[in-house]
């Protein structure tokens, strides 16, 4: 089938939903998702949500075959939204929703984040230490373990601590949540311990850093094929410590500022994506640090235009994997060997 | 069959071994801290396999690693203690049986922060996905190396209890018919590998496994002399064969499974295929089985992790993982194993 025969029949996108919202959406997200339909309309996809056990993947004589509900799917006529949740109730399904992804990849359909760029996207601390972020200036960053987390384990943390010159206050999250959610400020070691020690209870992997100051604004950088599209801005309000919207921060839409467009640029190409999120965060306009990626950071729902090109670069992405051949898979092996 | 063959462990197992290095071998959660005694013979093999090969073994938990950062370079330490990547290099095998399911997410995540890091890890994370769900090797294209048994992948949350079931048309589809192998998908050992011989059986094996939410593959029974030989190479060349048959009725050959084992040299068509497979994943040490009948045979799955059945055979695959290391410092110890790749357009 050639790219222009794909065109024939719309798209169809299919979005691999929370194992624990899959058959039941939550209402919360009904009014963003009511957005996205008005979006997927608009560009012409169809769009079906399901869960990872909708999915049945083996072979015919052909070659790899996938099965969405029973029915058989082509790789040239549809593909999948890969958006690993890594929120506590969603924990147990990683395994699962990882390896369907792998799968799908293996099997030759193109999915929007690949498993490799999903365990990138969802510890916070591998965007520092990747290539891609090389040269730019990165906040400290210490990861830690909490299972059996004692005395002893916060020694190893303080040590830790003091080699990457961070002195309090510093802040503790989970390495693997969003939303600005379980943000703590630890204004001594005392505090610190009190809440590594409760995070022990859910053996999570935590993640300490120098605590900025209220005055610092998140940029989240909206990046299509590499390049940088348009910033949402985010600011604590209150006495709350993260800017997130999740947490009632502050918000503005608007352009990428000009100091952030090439460390965009850099980590987006890198990336090699059709969307992504690059956030930084600003003291001023010469003082900034690189924060995180956020290879799926949501759509807000009063910015109709970036969560349309996001979407669209899903879609022309899908349509270039298609004109390329489809058994070309998002990752391979052989690129990567040494010997 | 439980004749052992002479294996060549190759003049180089003697050379550039002057420097004491450390191995970190990253445990299961579940006996980092309590090392279940079933493995101690096994474990006594590999203190005695690491002795001859001049490196340090010290086993840890993924608890004992704090990864951030000194001087604005990435810094990691075990135990409080900064690890040199010139020095020290981490084991990184992926343990997805049961009890270590709730940990993968932890383990996986500190495998890529130790790549990410610059420090060698004998099995990269995203190998580690390969490893652990049979159904990758099949879909994957060796370049060529084999036809793969056929294989259907099953998720099994909510099968037949929530109204989850798959069309009767994708196992034909498949070329699988009845009796069928069905096993979990990210296991081995040969446990839990069940002959179905009908759909009912079949329903009914799914159901339970959907329990516990297990992902399971659906391959055709190959026969009862069906032999699962196991072809163990290093640096991409196959050097020995492990025959294993199932014995007393059972499924599985697994030694697990009381299955007859013998070590054998690698037969040439077998050897051509396991180097093809080998190739693409580019590790220091890694196994590929496959499924032999008559003259037929079949690419099963790749093992990259696969056990060592005595001390010269894991005296080289720990040799093995020290040379690769010893590679990577030359070559620069902030090489990155991983890297993004074919998205960009």
């Amino acid at each position: 089938m050639t790219a222009a025969d794909s065109t024939r029949t719309p798209p169809t996108m299919y979005w691999i939903r929370s194992e624990r919202e899959s058959k039941r959406p939550n209402p919360a997200h009904a009014p963003i998702n009511a957005m996205y339909d008005e979006i997927f309309r608009d560009l012409g996809m169809t769009v079906q949500p399901i869960s990872a056990e909708n999915i049945v993947v083996g072979r015919t004589d052909d070659g790899p075959a996938v099965y969405v509900r029973g029915v058989r799917v082509r790789p040239d006529e549809a593909f999948f939204h890969t958006m690993l949740w890594t929120w506590p109730t969603d924990r147990f399904d990683i395994w699962q929703h990882l390896t369907v992804y792998a799968a799908l990849e293996a099997a030759g359909y193109f999915v929007t984040v690949p498993t490799l760029h999903s365990v990138i996207n969802n510890d916070k601390i591998l965007t520092g230490l990747s290539e891609f972020a090389s040269g730019l200036r990165r906040v400290p960053t210490v990861r830690v373990t909490t299972r059996g987390y004692d005395s002893e384990a916060l020694r190893r943390c303080v040590v830790a601590l003091t080699a990457a010159d961070i002195e309090y206050p510093v802040i503790v999250k989970p390495a693997h949540w969003g939303s600005g959610h379980g943000v703590f400020v630890a204004e001594n070691e005392t505090e610190l311990n009190t809440v590594l020690k409760t995070a022990q209870a859910a053996e999570f992997t935590m993640v300490v850093q120098p605590w900025l100051g209220r005055e610092v604004t998140d940029f989240r950088v909206f990046c299509i094929d590499g390049e940088p599209h348009s910033t949402l801005g985010r600011r604590p309000v209150g006495d709350a410590v993260a800017g997130n919207l999740g947490q009632g921060g502050a918000m503005s839409l608007g352009t990428v500022p000009q100091v952030l467009r090439d460390p965009a640029r850099k980590v987006a190409k890198a990336m090699g994506m059709p969307y992504v999120c690059v956030d930084f965060l600003m003291a001023g306009d010469d003082d900034w640090w690189l924060s995180e990626v956020e290879i799926d950071g949501g759509s807000t729902l009063d910015d109709f235009a970036t969560t349309r090109a996001r979407f669209g670069s899903y879609l022309a992405r899908f349509k270039a994997f298609v004109a390329k051949g489809t058994t070309d898979g998002v990752w391979r092996f052989e690129e990567n060997c040494a010997y | 069959m439980t004749e052992r063959q002479p294996i060549n462990l190759g003049e180089d197992m003697t050379d550039d071994r002057g420097t004491e290095i450390v191995m970190y071998w990253i445990r299961s959660e579940r006996d980092s801290r309590n090392p279940n005694p079933i493995f101690g013979p096994m474990l006594e093999q590999y203190a005695a396999a690491f002795a001859s090969v001049n490196v340090e073994l010290r086993w840890i938990s993924v608890d004992d690693l704090v990864i951030g950062s000194t001087g604005g370079k990435p810094s990691v330490h075990v135990f409080g203690e900064r690890v040199d990547p010139h020095k020290a290099f981490f084991h990184t095998m992926l343990m997805s049986s049961p009890h270590n399911r709730i940990d993968a997410w932890r383990h996986l995540t500190t495998y890529a922060a130790l790549e990410a890091a610059g420090f060698f890890v004998t099995v990269p994370f995203m190998h580690s996905v390969m490893n652990d769900d049979k159904m990758l090797t099949n879909l994957q294209v060796f370049r060529g190396a084999g036809r793969a048994v056929p294989t259907v992948r099953i998720n099994t949350r909510g099968w037949g209890t929530n109204g989850v079931r798959v069309d009767e048309d994708v196992l034909p589809a498949a070329g699988i018919s009845f009796p069928a192998v069905v096993k979990p998908v990210d296991w081995d050992g040969g446990h839990s590998v069940f002959l179905a011989e009908s759909q009912e059986k079949l329903d009914a094996l799914l159901s339970i496994a959907g329990s516990a939410d297990l992902t399971m593959v659906v391959q055709p029974y190959l026969g009862s002399d069906t032999v699962d030989c196991r072809v163990f190479c290093v640096d991409g060349e196959p050097f020995v064969m492990n025959i294993r048959r199932p014995v007393d009725g059972n499924i599985a050959g697994n030694v697990a499974q009381g299955g007859a084992w013998g070590l054998v040299p690698v037969p040439d068509e077998l050897a051509a295929a396991a180097r093809k497979v080998a190739a693409v994943f580019a590790l220091p040490y890694l196994s590929v089985d496959f499924l032999v009948a008559g003259d037929e045979w079949w690419l099963s799955e790749a093992e990259l992790d696969a056990g060592s059945p005595d001390v010269p055979m894991a005296a080289i695959r720990f040799d093995s993982y020290r040379k690769r290391f010893a590679d990577f410092v030359r070559t620069g110890a902030d090489q990155r194993t991983w890297q993004f790749i074919g998205g960009a357009q």
